[in-house]
């Protein structure tokens, strides 16, 4: 179960960085990439993923000052994001705004192949939790503890969140593997 | 690794691939998130006036000996100098157009998040009509009901559930809910229809709604035109058969209220939006020389009301009373240091009117906290500076007379940042404001030193 074949963008490590103070600039570029992912794995939108992300960071950007002396600065923007993406009234004003984005841009970049979309698709079916539970841990190569930290829940219950999330998304997409 | 794992893990790979193809794409979002609306980061040097600080006494120093010293660039404190009015829209529009350009370029400016919000500038009609429907008084009776907890004796804040001991107001589900009380029982007589509903006012026969809506756009696809605050006014001498009295839009959220006799104040912010082209990035980060010009050039043909936030108001059958700019150019003032370009509004109606207000006086400056006396308002603003360096507290004060007419007094500058309303408190004239310091020891350590403060402002 480790990280295969970790591309360019692996998740570094989440060990904060020694020494002074973490910038929010240097925070931001270790981790936008990721909370772009996680948001886009949640929401399926690309437009909706960046404003996730993008809200994520303004609040951390707003309250820097606190954020930076919480242990893991990573931790919280990733629940930031989780909640962002899970809350239908700011999605749906998003979408909205997304719209509006998209007059004049007709570029995504990001494009699944139709196995990939599937799975993400049937992970967004998932209940909340459980959805959230297999982006960080598959998105984001979290462990079981980080995930609990992130969701702020028992480690017992990220664990059955992951399992019972298996169970589905493979009923769903008849994989070998489903009961 | 069973078939869900190896699948995982390939989905997961693809997302990452996606983006880490288009990083530069997505990585410019720096400075996106660093330019942020107007309220959430209004540079450093929150203006401020201190016309009106005449003593600063600081009581109850406790904790670490280091201060709060490290004002991070830009942080210094104000210079103390009186609030600038503005006469003409003119010299409204001029201020804008001077500040807004490096402002935005400032935050990294430009582009679709500093998208369009243009206000309809129809004509103006405020007139402060004498309400031929005089607001029932409350029963003067003995009072055996409960009430929201307020902070100063006489001055009411909305709530989420209100009584007069004859019924009860609440909400519940974002809805507002008529319930009777006869002889000790309760029933439902009427749910408004309201949605979105944040909290009310009850008054006598009156209530007032609270509520948001996401702006209707006059171009659909083309502009996402933001938040509204939305006001219902009601009569529910029948509970089961609410008569809709007026209904007032505002563009932006309400901030806070308070109900003082019939009179009802409401604090509003709006945030301005220039309609500037993406803006493109330039490999050092930076948005490009052809950006910041589209910006300049796109802040410079904008017209007076594309910043002051407008107002809608409509009577009892829906029809338009008037609409317009929900604060006179001449009643708007700025802080002499600039300090962002939202509009903080306070309003005032009689809970008896069908929601005319005499007049708003604006400020061009963010808001937080609200806090009101019998006749003064106080508007917060916190400027969380971007270093981590101590924060700082403006404070701005407004002052309703009893004819509904609001005037903008002053501003002072405090160190700190305020826990809530309860901070803040006023007496014989004198405003009392505890405020805590904060000053971090670098980030591996987050045992912050923390000092109280209590400063005078009068």
């Amino acid at each position: 179960m480790e990280s295969q074949a970790a591309p360019a963008t692996a998740v570094e490590p989440s060990v904060e960085a020694c020494g002074e103070s973490l910038s929010f600039d240097d925070f931001y570029k270790r981790e936008h990439r990721h909370v772009l992912a996680l948001a886009f794995v949640l929401t399926g939108n690309q437009w909706v993923a960046e404003d996730t992300a993008q809200d994520a960071f303004t609040a951390a950007f707003r309250h820097w000052h606190s954020i930076v002396a919480y242990d893991s600065p990573s931790a919280w923007i990733r629940r930031v994001t989780c909640n962002r993406a899970a809350s239908v009234l700011r999605r749906r004003m998003r979408e909205a705004k997304a719209m509006m984005r998209l007059v004049g841009r007709t570029q995504t970049y990001i494009e699944l192949d139709q196995g990939d979309e599937a799975f993400w698709d049937a992970v967004r079916r998932l209940p909340l939790r459980q959805a959230q539970t297999v982006a960080l841990y598959y998105m984001e190569d979290y462990s079981v503890r980080q995930i609990s930290e992130v969701l702020d829940c028992s480690e017992g219950s990220v664990k059955t969140h992951l399992s019972r999330a298996r169970d589905a998304v493979a009923r769903q997409l008849r994989l070998e593997d489903a009961q | 690794m069973s078939d869900f794992d190896s699948r995982a893990r390939k989905a997961a790979d693809a997302v990452r691939q996606q983006i880490a193809e288009n990083a530069s794409d997505s990585e410019k979002g720096i400075r996106r998130a660093q330019r942020s609306p107007a309220r959430v980061a209004i540079p450093s040097a929150v203006a401020a006036a201190v016309a009106l600080i005449v003593g600063v006494v600081v009581v109850l120093p406790h904790g670490g000996g280091e201060g709060t010293s490290s004002a991070g660039p830009g942080a210094a404190y104000a210079v103390p100098g009186a609030l600038q009015p503005f006469d003409t829209c003119d010299t409204v529009l001029q201020y804008f157009k001077d500040q807004a350009p490096e402002y935005l370029i400032e935050r990294a400016g430009g582009g679709d998040r500093v998208a369009t919000d243009t206000g309809s500038g129809a004509a103006e009609q405020r007139t402060a009509k004498d309400s031929s429907n005089a607001t029932p008084e409350s029963a003067s009776t003995p009072q055996d009901y409960s009430t929201t907890n307020v902070q100063e004796a006489g001055v009411d804040e909305p709530d989420i559930v209100k009584t007069d001991g004859k019924r009860i107001v609440a909400v519940a589900q974002a809805r507002v809910h008529l319930v009777g009380l006869d002889g000790g029982k309760m029933t439902l007589r009427k749910t408004l229809p309201d949605t979105m509903v944040r909290n009310v006012f009850l008054s006598g026969d009156r209530v007032l709604v609270f509520s948001g809506q996401t702006a209707q756009t006059s171009e659909p696809g083309l502009r996402w035109a933001g938040q509204q605050a939305v006001l219902t006014m009601y009569d529910i001498s029948d509970p089961s058969d609410p008569q809709l009295i007026a209904k007032l839009t505002i563009d932006g959220n309400v901030l806070d209220a308070r109900l003082v006799g019939t009179q009802v104040r409401v604090v509003t912010i709006s945030s301005p939006d220039v309609n500037a082209p993406a803006p493109v990035y330039a490999p050092d980060g930076g948005i490009t020389e052809k950006s910041k010009e589209e910006l300049r050039a796109a802040v410079a043909s904008t017209h007076v009301d594309d910043w002051i936030p407008t107002y809608a108001l409509q009577d009892s059958a829906g029809g338009e009373v008037s609409k317009g700019r929900l604060v006179e150019c001449a009643n708007l003032a700025h802080p002499e240091t600039f300090s962002g370009l939202d509009t903080v509004a306070v309003s005032a109606f009689d809970m008896g009117s069908a929601l005319q207000s005499r007049q708003t006086v604006g400020l061009i400056a963010g808001g937080q906290q609200i806090y009101a006396t019998d006749t003064s308002t106080y508007v917060s603003t916190t400027d969380w500076t971007r270093d981590g360096s101590a924060a700082k507290t403006s404070l701005h004060k407004f002052v309703t007379a009893s004819s509904g007419a609001s005037t903008y007094q002053g501003s002072g500058e405090i160190p700190g940042t305020l826990l809530n309303q309860y901070a803040m408190s006023e007496y014989d004239g004198v405003l009392r404001v505890a405020s805590t310091v904060s000053e971090r020891r670098g980030w591996t350590n987050p045992r912050q030193l923390t000092e109280g403060v209590v400063t005078t402002l009068q």
